[in-house]
């Protein structure tokens, strides 16, 4: 039983974790504070998948499952900063309120 | 079967070699790939009739490794997107000209089309989100290819709501693992029917996660808003492979696949009203949104979600007749949309614009590009002999015989707003058809000439296609559809 | 136990931190303190290799973040970002999510059977044989990797786009009458 209260715990972890990630994600202004927010969500994912391995008692699949995902996560973050870059050179600014050229 | 997702990745590896030998190789070389996929794809159509469905595994690896998985359905969603991938890529020959940088640009075309197929072959739970990601990142880059401000806004906005929306697909998951302890989508059906059974509230979360993420990625009302900027401003085969398959592939495909072959929500007749309600949201909000658009592309993207609309609700409905319906829609609309999506970019190359106020008479000055959106616009309005009169004709039906069989109201309802916003769809289409190829021609284009032949010839193709899956529709059903349709309403058997 | 609870109120306390500072390099050096308790988290499950690839990974990601937005704002004051307002109108919303996170614990918890049905027969003995198993991940990984280098290659090309994409920026606030 000791496994399922930290099962609790980590869900709970997860869950505002999740929250902390959208709610940057909607409130925030800059761009690099959304990268921020997606990795935070990211965080949140690693967190809920390895808890869930070790509840099944098989940490090694988790492992490798989550080794991939950090791949992925970091390739994520690097197109994102590709464009945020290119953004910045045609723009000057990193504020998300520049980039209402499309609209409804 | 390796092949649909190998061959690409080492095709797309080796391109920068290839580029430095000589530049119009990679032309050939991402054209040839992408017809070798179609015609393995093709080729897999009778072996499947005979042998059922055929599974990936080597035998001297460990038994439960993950494994590829080919059934009907995979096979149709296979053939759908290697053959538009194929008429994007060659449409892509002329078109990608002006931007430059077009090994890399085949390189992460080729990259998309493995991710997609590795979405439809996976036969696993995490495998099919890897995939899912492999594509989606590959689409990030390419819609802002052309690195105009327009487009780098699009492609970022489109980055953050798709990642938000994995995140929800994994976490999904991992509640998913922790519940049944694996990942592979047979054992995981089998947990999940176990909790079912004993009564577990926790899977209608998992449910509701997964409708929200993969929501997102197919452009669900509520989660829609990433596409009408991202389809316009990418460039247009771009768009075409994005509003016509990856939404359809990484999207649709997933979600349903998991929904029913993995939950079983045949079993869960709430879960099929929630699909329905959100597929007629859809229908409605898209067609509305559409009608007041001058932009080409972008009113183009809003009908593409109306469409998707349609399709969401053909597989709420639950029946085979629905399915069925939901999927040659599905074939039909990635057939069309395509074709409307090259349509605009000839268009957009030929006279510099997409406002559609701007345009007049291009029907005297590029015959073949008027002549193939006239069809496009016809089959996705509904007209017969064409696709789109056919699937939205059996959407309808499944939906009015369901109702006839459940006793229950709503469905009538449904169908009549289904064909409402077919007519509106009509109407729509009909406007971009009179503003932009008929009317007198605008003094400023008078000198727009018809595009290439490079462009022209997949134009031609699809048109033509969408002709005859319409007139071919009773063969196709038996041979594809059906069988696809039949997958959905069971679980895994194997 | 104690200490696995520590670990996850120091993680939070570290992304709080990140999501909610205005100076973006202090921000992200939060995010690279969170990751290298989440790194502590990872070997407290036992899953060694995930700590060791999540402690190095993030910790060079988060350098790129830090080193980029250096690069890029190379002006006298530091790089700020303010709160937008409206967005919290969905912050109910997001407290519906994380009550349904909560509940579906609750739920979890009562089940006093949480793996229902443990992972089938035989688990590798070892996390190296389990490269053959998950091998088509392996694959995605080559795949995904790919993708990032030709979308770097692509996006930073000197061919440079289409005409009008050259890189320069409006010389000022153009008015929006027309």
């Amino acid at each position: 039983m000791d496994t399922n209260v930290i099962w609790l715990y980590d869900l709970l972890i997860v869950a505002v974790i999740f929250l902390l990630g959208f709610v940057c994600l909607v409130s925030m202004r800059n761009v690099i504070k959304l990268l921020i927010g997606i990795e935070v969500l990211a965080k949140g994912v690693s967190l809920a998948l390895v808890a869930s391995g070790y509840v099944q008692r098989n940490p090694y699949l988790m492992q490798s499952v989550v080794i991939t995902l950090i791949v992925i996560e970091v390739v994520v973050v690097a197109v994102a900063l590709a464009l945020v870059i290119n953004l910045y050179r045609r723009t000057g600014s990193l504020d998300i309120r520049k980039l209402t050229k499309l609209k409804w | 079967m390796l092949l649909f997702v190998f061959l690409p990745i080492a095709a797309a590896a080796l391109i920068p070699v290839f580029e430095k030998v000589w530049k119009e190789l990679v032309d050939f070389l991402a054209n040839a790939v992408a017809l070798a996929l179609l015609v393995l794809a093709l080729a897999f159509i009778t072996p499947l009739r005979y042998n059922g469905p055929m599974v990936l595994n080597f035998s001297e690896l460990f038994q439960f490794s993950m494994t590829f998985y080919l059934d009907s359905l995979s096979l149709l969603l296979l053939l759908v997107i290697n053959g538009v991938g194929l008429m994007a890529l060659v449409y892509s020959i002329e078109y990608m000209k002006e931007y430059g940088g077009k090994g890399r640009y085949y390189a992460l075309f080729l990259l998309m089309l493995a991710g997609m197929n590795g979405v439809v072959l996976s036969h696993d739970l995490f495998g099919l989100y890897v995939f899912l990601e492999v594509a989606a990142c590959s689409s990030y880059a390419l819609v802002a290819f052309g690195m105009k401000h327009e487009e780098l806004e699009a492609a970022f906005k489109y980055l953050i709501l798709a990642a938000a929306a994995s995140a929800l697909i994994l976490l999904s998951i991992a509640l998913i693992y922790a519940r049944t302890g694996n990942l592979d989508m047979k054992l995981v059906s089998d947990g999940i029917n176990f909790s079912l059974y004993q009564g577990d509230k926790a899977i209608v979360f998992m449910i509701i996660l997964l409708v929200a993420g993969f929501g997102l990625k197919m452009a669900m009302v509520p989660f829609h808003a990433w596409l009408p900027d991202a389809h316009p401003s990418a460039p247009a085969p771009i768009s075409a492979m994005l509003s016509g398959v990856l939404i359809k592939a990484s999207g649709v495909y997933a979600l349903m696949r998991i929904l029913y072959n993995v939950f079983g929500i045949s079993n869960l007749p709430k879960v099929g009203f929630m699909l329905m309600g959100m597929g007629i949201l859809t229908i409605v909000i898209g067609g509305i949104l559409a009608l007041v658009q001058t932009d080409y592309k972008r009113l183009l993207a809003y009908s593409s979600i109306g469409q998707i609309g349609y399709i969401l609700l053909g597989f709420g409905i639950g029946t085979p007749l629905g399915f069925a319906g939901a999927l040659f829609h599905l074939m039909n609309h990635a057939a069309f949309k395509s074709l409307l999506f090259l349509n605009a970019g000839a268009v957009q190359q030929a006279t510099g614009t997409r406002d559609l106020n701007r345009m007049g008479g291009l029907a005297k000055r590029m015959p073949v590009t008027a002549l193939t959106s006239l069809f496009g616009s016809l089959s996705i309005s509904g007209v017969p002999p064409f696709n789109g009169f056919l699937s939205k004709l059996v959407i309808l039906v499944a939906a009015i015989q369901a109702g006839h069989m459940l006793g229950n109201h709503i469905y009538y309802w449904y169908a009549a707003v289904g064909i409402g916003f077919s007519v509106v769809t009509l109407a729509y289409f009909l406007k971009v058809q009179r503003k932009a190829f008929f009317g007198k021609l605008n003094e400023t284009l008078a000198g727009v000439r018809e595009v290439k032949f490079a462009m022209t010839l997949p134009m031609i193709i699809l048109a033509l296609l969408c002709l005859a899956l319409g007139i071919g529709f009773p063969w196709l059903n038996q041979a594809l559809l059906s069988p696809a349709a039949n997958t959905l309403t069971s679980l895994f058997v194997r | 136990m104690t200490l696995h609870v520590v670990l996850l109120g120091l993680l939070v306390a570290f992304l709080i931190l990140a999501v909610f500072l205005t100076d973006l390099l202090k921000a992200a050096i939060a995010l690279a303190l969170g990751s290298a308790v989440l790194a502590i988290i990872f070997f407290w499950f036992r899953m060694p290799y995930a700590g060791v690839f999540e402690l190095s990974v993030c910790a060079g990601l988060v350098m790129v973040l830090l080193v980029s937005t250096i690069g890029l704002t190379r002006r006298d004051e530091p790089e700020h970002e303010e709160r937008n307002k409206s967005g919290w109108l969905l912050l109910p919303i997001l407290i519906l999510v994380a009550v349904g996170i909560i509940d579906v614990v609750i739920f979890a918890f009562l089940h006093t059977r949480m793996p229902l049905v443990h992972s089938t027969v035989t688990t590798p003995s070892f996390s190296d044989t389990l490269w053959r198993v998950r091998w088509l991940d392996i694959l995605g990984q080559l795949a995904i990797i790919l993708v990032g280098v030709f979308a770097v290659l692509a996006l930073f090309r000197n061919e440079g786009g289409l005409p009008g994409a050259a890189g320069e920026r409006p010389a000022d606030e153009e008015p929006h009458g027309h």
